[in-house]
């Protein structure tokens, strides 16, 4: 986990307040404006938060780098001028972004910054781990059909259908789900 | 009377609602509408979701994505009303088109970009509004006619609409597909020129929706928004009523109203002068279309890649796309 005092914090828009805030919180602070290139400010600085206001219309480019996936798995934080307390409670519980009043103290700023990438990462992890259990259950799934094709054509018992695709996956050096697909492939391909 | 509070974003298919304010249509319906500007899709997405808006004009896309579950475990949201059909167009760098250029020529120009990223540093690259958006899946369309084909060496971005003429001149990106007035101010700037839109894409028209959380879809409030939004589409049938929302337009955005009016007047200077049809269509359209749902469910799945959700996508499009409560509200109509 990123150690908070080294977090680069990436500021969009004019909020020159909040820049010594930010660096008396102990972030450093990269800022750029609305109508600079926030793709390359991403690929240049590697922020771990994002800072905007509310109502910035840079928020949908940062949807569309979330969308990019792996690379850039960043909460964005949303300031927002008046109190509204429950607004925020709910996009929390949502998920869907954290909402910083301007008159916070940099101490909850830093908290609430570090929860925020810390859960960032922890979404992160999960959707990964979520893949990995998706591939691998598809990885089964292959190879118990290739299976069954075995019994059924060749008479085969469970551990000698087993044996068999191993061996066509040693002979041709791939692996087992690899080597279940291409028996099923062709066994598709006759029919 | 009840005060609606609803979302929109300042573009030409927000006027339906934009004019139901300006006309009194909302008091004659016995409802006021709170009309809040949004900067961005984003915000009027988790406007909706956390309740802080009553209603959205917002892109399909959204309820559509809420109903399969891209947004966790957020309420459900919905449409029962079309705000519009078309109105996007793909403008490009002024830079890449002289008088002579015809749309082959385009796309030969275009496929030469794509080969190789060295001479400018970057591969070539379009910019549309929002990862679920029309624009994005027109874009795609418009430029596999003209033999590009989406891959490594095209980029696809996302930039806000206001931002996009600054990014084209200087030259962070080749083209856009956006909403008007945003087309026809980068060619009044001197910066893009039309080279088509929705229209002549001929894709399923729904472009803009009136979305609201479910459990809302059944108030006496949004039975009053629909017929006073059924009301303001007809309205804006007329051209001179069309040239008199252009004025209200050019008002919100602090802009030229000849250049607000060109979409509505079917007046945008394009590189194919011939417009088959009206550029944007307001009126006889609203009833939500089950097929164009479908088929924006599939650009959704295609690009974002995420087909293990487990509800089927009739169940979806049905959920999010209530043209039960269109025909409920247009039922129960007072005069």
């Amino acid at each position: 986990m990123t150690t908070p005092s080294e977090s680069i914090v990436l500021l969009i828009g004019p909020e020159p307040g909040l820049i010594h805030s930010l660096e008396d919180a102990g972030f450093q602070v990269v800022t750029v404006q609305e109508t600079d290139d926030i793709y390359k400010a991403f690929a240049e600085q590697h922020p771990q938060a994002v800072l905007l206001g509310v109502d910035s219309p840079s928020r949908d480019t940062l949807e569309h780098l979330a969308t990019l996936g792996r690379k850039y798995p960043q909460p964005a934080l949303l300031l927002q001028g008046g109190h509204n307390p429950e607004a925020s409670r709910q996009a929390l519980e949502l998920g869907i972004s954290a909402y910083v009043t301007e008159g916070m103290t940099p101490a909850a700023m830093k908290s609430l910054i570090e929860v925020s990438i810390s859960h960032a990462q922890q979404v992160h992890s999960l959707r990964r781990e979520l893949a990995r259990n998706q591939r691998t259950l598809s990885e089964r799934k292959r190879i118990d059909s290739a299976k069954r094709v075995l019994w059924k054509e060749h008479g085969m018992n469970e551990e000698a259908a087993y044996k068999a695709l191993k061996t066509m996956a040693m002979n041709s050096r791939c692996s087992i789900a690899e080597a279940a697909q291409r028996l099923l492939d062709s066994k598709d391909a006759q029919q | 009377m009840n005060a609606v509070r609803v979302g929109y974003v300042p573009l030409t298919d927000a006027l339906p609602l934009l004019m139901s304010r300006e006309m009194g249509f909302d008091q004659a319906e016995g409802i006021h509408l709170d009309l809040i500007t949004m900067g961005s899709w984003a915000q009027v997405r988790d406007s909706l979701l956390t309740g802080q808006v009553h209603a959205a004009h917002c892109l399909p896309g959204i309820p559509l994505s809420a109903q399969a579950g891209l947004y966790g475990r957020a309420p459900g949201l919905a449409t029962a009303f079309t705000l519009n059909h078309y109105g996007n167009a793909i403008t490009v760098d002024r830079r890449m088109i002289d008088d002579e250029v015809t749309l082959e020529k385009l796309g030969a120009r275009l496929r030469m970009l794509t080969d190789s990223t060295l001479a400018r540093g970057r591969p070539l690259t379009f910019a549309s509004v929002f990862p679920v958006s029309k624009h994005e899946f027109e874009l795609q369309y418009w430029l596999r006619t003209l033999g590009v084909t989406p891959g490594t060496e095209l980029q696809l971005v996302v930039i806000p609409p206001p931002l996009v003429a600054e990014a084209l001149e200087s030259g962070r990106i080749d083209g856009f597909c956006a909403g008007e007035p945003w087309n026809s101010l980068a060619v009044s700037h001197g910066v893009g020129r039309i080279v088509s839109n929705s229209r002549a894409l001929g894709l399923p028209g729904t472009e803009k929706v009136l979305a609201v959380q479910e459990c809302w879809l059944n108030s006496e409030e949004h039975m009053a928004l629909i017929r006073c939004l059924d009301r303001a589409c007809r309205w804006l049938a007329s051209t001179e009523n069309r040239r008199q929302a252009g004025d209200v337009l050019a008002k919100i955005l602090n802009i030229d109203p000849v250049i607000a009016a060109q979409a509505l007047l079917d007046e945008v200077p394009q590189l194919d002068e011939t417009q088959c049809g009206k550029f944007v269509v307001f009126d006889g359209i609203n009833r939500p279309d089950q097929r164009h749902a479908a088929w924006l469910l599939d650009q959704i799945r295609l690009s974002t890649g995420n087909p293990q959700t487990d509800i089927a996508p009739d169940n979806i499009c049905r959920r999010a796309f209530r043209s039960d409560i269109y025909d409920r509200a247009l039922r129960s109509q007072t005069h």
